[in-house]
């Protein structure tokens, strides 16, 4: 079964199912999956961290939006639905500049995002395996859990695998 | 009081500044392209943060977007959103009014930026005549990519506060006016996507307040 996951989602869910995530500009699909017991989970994050944004409590209804919920929400759902081993990789796409010359030189949403997942997933002690970032174009994700594979689709560009 | 979101009829009110908005770009359209330009009511909608991106249409569908930030007594952006199939027709149309060396096999893009940046100009001056408020606009910024990810940074940004953006459906058909011309009719819709902040809001809803004042209508 295919699950779409959509801006500021996440899921998490088990072998042989696939979850597809469309039009990631400056946001980041974050994948975390354990290769032995076959689970996976992936976020469509929004925001760096969710201390600026809980007005209303939206990091509890809306975990996936911020990368440290997310991180936290995929990891308990993932140790919900089996015994997690130690091969947990994570991997990601995304962050990208659409429109470039209009920020400057600031640091972009984007840019914010992926530094905010390194160093989480520095302080999990989960390896980052590997990335597609940064570009000025949008990417759409495909995660197939059976084989831990992620797909990555771009307009105008070759379809690659991370 | 302050005011959060667009009641019906403030909605009314944008609706009417938007029709006359059209109005002059097509006027402006057909002085440009020297072609009689025809143009339906535009079709206002109000829509927030998490319904604009499926206003606009399929999620992976590749559009042809300008994006010009608005300043002034409004603070925002306006997207200019053209469906990509119809992109070739409309650079044939930027072609005809502004004469370049078409490089090879590639499409010069920088003539619908221009003409997004004239658009824009005539729609802000009916949002300037009609609140008597001062409206500029920045250089036009342009973008092919899916629509997801064109608003993706954008509602990252803004995500928590509920934003209002006004969405105007526009179709304009072009007559040229040119014997020669293989196809004499060309049309293609254009969205607009207004995007003001909050202050802004109240602005365009304290003018619409007003002129509901002056015009005694109850």
């Amino acid at each position: 079964m295919i699950i779409h996951v959509e801006m500021g989602e996440g899921v998490v869910t088990e072998s042989p199912h696939i979850i597809k995530s469309v039009g990631l500009g400056s946001c980041v699909a974050l994948i975390l999956y354990d290769s032995k017991i076959k689970i996976g989970g992936l976020a469509h994050v929004m925001h760096p961290d969710s201390i600026h944004i809980n007005k209303n409590n939206s990091h509890i209804s809306f975990p996936y939006r911020s990368v440290d919920t997310a991180i936290e929400t995929i990891l308990k759902e993932m140790k919900r639905m089996g015994p997690l081993t130690k091969n947990i990789v994570a991997k990601m796409a995304g962050e990208a500049r659409m429109f470039l010359h209009y920020e400057g030189l600031s640091k972009g949403i984007g840019e914010q995002n992926i530094m905010s997942i390194r160093e989480l997933l520095k302080k999990e002690g989960i390896p980052l395996v590997s990335e597609d970032t940064g570009g000025n174009y949008g990417r759409s994700v495909e995660f197939h859990i059976d084989s831990g594979r992620v797909f990555i689709k771009a307009i105008g560009r070759e379809d690659r695998e991370i | 009081m302050k005011i959060e979101k667009f009641s019906d009829e403030h909605l009314d009110f944008i609706t009417e500044m938007m029709n006359i908005g059209a109005g002059n770009a097509a006027n402006a359209l057909s002085i440009l392209l020297d072609s009689k330009v025809e143009v339906k009511q535009p079709k206002v909608n109000i829509e927030f943060s998490d319904t604009i991106v499926k206003r606009i249409g399929d999620l992976s569908l590749p559009v042809l977007c300008v994006k010009i930030a608005v300043v002034g007594d409004l603070f925002g952006d306006m997207f200019f959103i053209l469906p990509e199939k119809d992109k070739e027709a409309i650079v044939h149309l930027a072609e005809m009014s502004i004469i370049r060396k078409k490089r090879k096999g590639q499409l010069d893009l920088s003539a619908v930026k221009e003409i997004a940046n004239i658009l824009a100009g005539t729609y802000l001056t009916a949002i300037h005549d009609f609140c008597k408020i001062k409206v500029y606009h920045s250089v036009p910024n342009l973008i092919i990519d899916m629509v997801q990810s064109i608003f993706d940074e954008y509602l990252a940004s803004v995500a928590e506060t509920g934003k209002n953006f006004i969405v105007v459906e526009n179709e304009f058909t072009v007559m040229i006016n040119d014997e020669r011309e293989k196809t004499p009719t060309s049309s293609f819709k254009l969205l607009l996507v207004l995007a003001p902040n909050v202050d802004s809001i109240q602005k365009l809803a304290g003018s619409s307040d007003e002129a509901k004042k002056i015009l005694n209508i109850r």
